[in-house]
């Protein structure tokens, strides 16, 4: 059982030194072009007050820490483990593991919220929509009716305490809009 | 006397209270923080009588600050930014099934604090406003990028330097936009949108709440915060082991508060890293006593940062300027003259402070058993129902779709630092004071030019704080080693 969590332990510390060296080659390559930006800013009250001062000092900063950051990595042999973890690396396998394809619906679903539906129809037509089609996937065991229910009622509701009692605007439109401009 | 026995009166206790519990219930939904609720309070406190806006402001902002916590502990996403120390001390206890006692402390603790804030403020007025006053825009800067430093630190487990590159990069996001000094735009690639740079509000929805969203649904079978409360009360035992810490938080609130710009942020933070530092605990696993530095500092920050708004005029916190506003719509300035212009006014701000506080208190414990039922819903059930709030939380500001995609930005953003093993706090405080920094940094050297050097060995609190930022890095990179 110990073997097991050492070797799970083992395994986290090689894949976080792959990750550590992607990280810190982009963390470098972000903070020279930050700092070669920084530096093409005019200076109209002299250095010291310079737009770029600041920029540029920070982003000094981050290329050091990233170097450190690339030499611990270096140091947990992190290019070889990046090497053994590309060439083990299978798409295909990638997407039939549950934890990836789950990622992945919810994050493409809130993009479709967001993107596509929010701004577009009414939040309650759009936050309908959105809530019945996930909980549809992660919470079967709800049932239908319950599903239909709550993303009915649930958006209704929010927009309502939110419209009516703390005057906060609904992005796109609300249905409580609507029901203000027909009653003038 | 009698200004200070008007806050009693039992219109305006109701109107406190009934601020108090709304506060409580919009600080703990997420992103919706005290400062957008005292911003929307500008406004509408205009139709109320001076008195009963004073008292439903003070309700709301005693009852948000506290509110913050509920969702930090419960749900993992902090209503407001300064409830980050709080979640990460409370939600691992939430976690194991002690939701109920973290929240009863974390009450208790809040109300200590706002006692200590407003004994302190009226006790020690000349004394705390010396040494806010010694903060100019050099010692300010410091202070925000100790901020950030100690943040990284805390938050980073065994790699520091992973926090203050999260930190980093969170005070390079801020800088992003319209710079006020000279009027330059800064990485704005253009976008008309981003002119005013990158409000925090989604940022801090996408990297908490929206990270949380991801992560924990794409878990298959995802965590349940138990929904037996079990004991709520903190044991009277307990809080006065304490002691220590309480008497520390309160004064980094205090002070932190007094300094203007330096909000409930940085006095959360840097209060957890100084409890940790002198407990040798570290509060990430789940501990009372982080939850304790974290919401005394928090609740003392509010008497703190009316001191400088109502005895100078100068806000001492995004929220107090709110205050300062709507008081400026009823017809009062606050600044020196405030007892001789207004008389008694003050005396009712320290009555109102302390039916706040006791409306907070009560209306807290009265919404905790609520709340645990509520947030220990399947996570499968309660996370896309979150989704909703989030969308309302990051357009209710500047009610532009823009911001909802930029959380939505920074949720996948989060997603990739959470499992690349960096942490999110830092980059959430290092936006919110990375304006801060930028301006107050470039201001002192403009003030310094041509001796750089000599001023800032002239500046005793500068020079305590560059060896405190310091010793924050040194001590982290010793952390590593061992």
């Amino acid at each position: 059982m110990e073997d097991h969590a050492d070797r799970q332990q083992d395994s986290r510390e090689d894949t976080m030194a792959a990750i550590d060296f992607i990280s810190s080659v982009l963390l470098m390559a972000f903070s020279i072009g930050v700092a070669l930006w920084s530096l093409q800013m005019p200076r109209p009250g002299g250095w010291s007050s310079a737009p770029g001062l600041i920029p540029l000092f920070l982003s000094t900063c981050t290329f050091f820490m990233g170097l450190g950051l690339l030499i611990s990595s270096l140091r947990n042999k992190g290019i070889s483990q990046l090497v053994t973890k590309y060439r083990a690396f299978s798409p295909s396998q990638s997407i039939i593991d549950t934890k990836v394809k789950r990622s992945l619906w919810i994050i493409l679903l809130t993009a479709f919220y967001f993107f596509v539906l929010l701004g577009r129809i009414p939040f309650e037509f759009a936050s309908f929509i959105y809530l019945a089609s996930s909980l549809y996937i992660f919470w079967r065991k709800g049932g239908w009716l319950k599903i239909i229910l709550i993303s009915a009622l649930l958006p209704f509701v929010m927009s309502g305490l939110f419209r009516v009692i703390f005057i906060v605007f609904m992005p796109g439109d609300s249905v409580f809009d609507w029901l203000v401009r027909y009653l003038k | 006397m009698f200004f200070f026995s008007m806050a009693f009166d039992p219109f305006l206790l109701l109107i406190c209270s009934t601020g108090a519990a709304l506060g409580i219930i919009w600080g703990a939904m997420p992103g919706l923080s005290t400062t957008m609720a005292m911003a929307l309070l500008v406004g509408l406190s205009y139709g109320m009588a001076t008195h009963v806006a004073i008292s439903f402001m003070l309700g709301v902002f005693t009852g948000s600050v506290f509110g913050g916590a509920i969702s930090a502990v419960l749900i993992n996403i902090p209503g407001t930014p300064d409830a980050v120390p709080t979640q990460l001390a409370g939600f691992p206890l939430a976690k194991k099934g002690q939701g109920g006692l973290v929240l009863g402390t974390g009450i208790t603790a809040s109300m200590i604090g706002n006692w200590v804030g407003i004994l302190l403020l009226v006790s020690c007025v000349p004394f705390i406003l010396d040494i806010a006053l010694k903060f100019a825009s050099w010692e300010v800067a410091l202070l925000a990028l100790w901020g950030v430093a100690i943040s990284g630190t805390l938050t980073a487990g065994e790699a520091p330097l992973k926090g203050w590159i999260a930190g980093w990069l969170g005070l390079l996001i801020a800088l992003v936009g319209r710079e006020e000094i000279h009027g330059y735009e800064r990485f704005t690639f253009g976008n008309p949108e981003l002119l005013l740079g990158i409000p925090y509000i989604p940022v801090l929805i996408g990297l908490f709440g929206m990270t949380e969203i991801f992560d924990a649904i794409s878990e298959p079978s995802p965590y349940v915060i138990p929904q037996k409360i079990g004991r709520v009360f903190p044991p009277f035992r307990m809080i006065i082991k304490y002691w220590k810490s309480i008497i520390r938080s309160s004064f980094v609130g205090l002070l932190t508060g007094v300094i203007p710009g330096c909000g409930a942020n940085v006095a959360t933070f840097v209060s957890y890293g100084v409890g940790e530092r002198f407990t040798k605990k570290n509060f990430s696993r789940g501990d009372l006593e982080g939850v304790i530095c974290s919401e005394v500092a928090n609740n003392a920050n509010i008497g703190g940062a009316l001191l400088p708004s109502l005895v100078l005029g100068i806000p001492g916190s995004a929220p107090t300027a709110a205050f300062i506003a709507a008081l400026s719509l009823h017809g009062i300035i606050l600044g020196p003259t405030i007892d001789i212009e207004h008389p008694g006014l003050l005396y009712f701000v320290y009555g109102g402070l302390i039916v706040a506080n006791i409306a907070m208190y009560l209306w807290a414990f009265a919404l905790i058993k609520p709340s645990v039922k509520l947030f220990s819903l399947p996570r499968e059930l309660l996370l896309p129902m979150i989704t909703l709030l989030c969308v309302i939380g990051s357009f209710a500001e500047k009610m532009a779709m823009f911001d909802i995609y930029l959380m939505f930005g920074f949720g996948l953003f989060g997603y990739i630092m959470r499992k690349t093993g960096f942490p999110i706090g830092p980059m959430v405080l290092g936006v919110i004071l990375g304006n801060m920094a930028d301006q107050n940094l470039r201001r002192a050297m403009e003030v310094f030019k041509g001796d750089v050097i000599g001023q800032i060995l002239s500046r005793p609190v500068g020079m305590i704080l560059i060896i405190v930022v310091i010793l924050t890095f040194v001590s982290g990179v010793y952390r590593k080693k061992r």
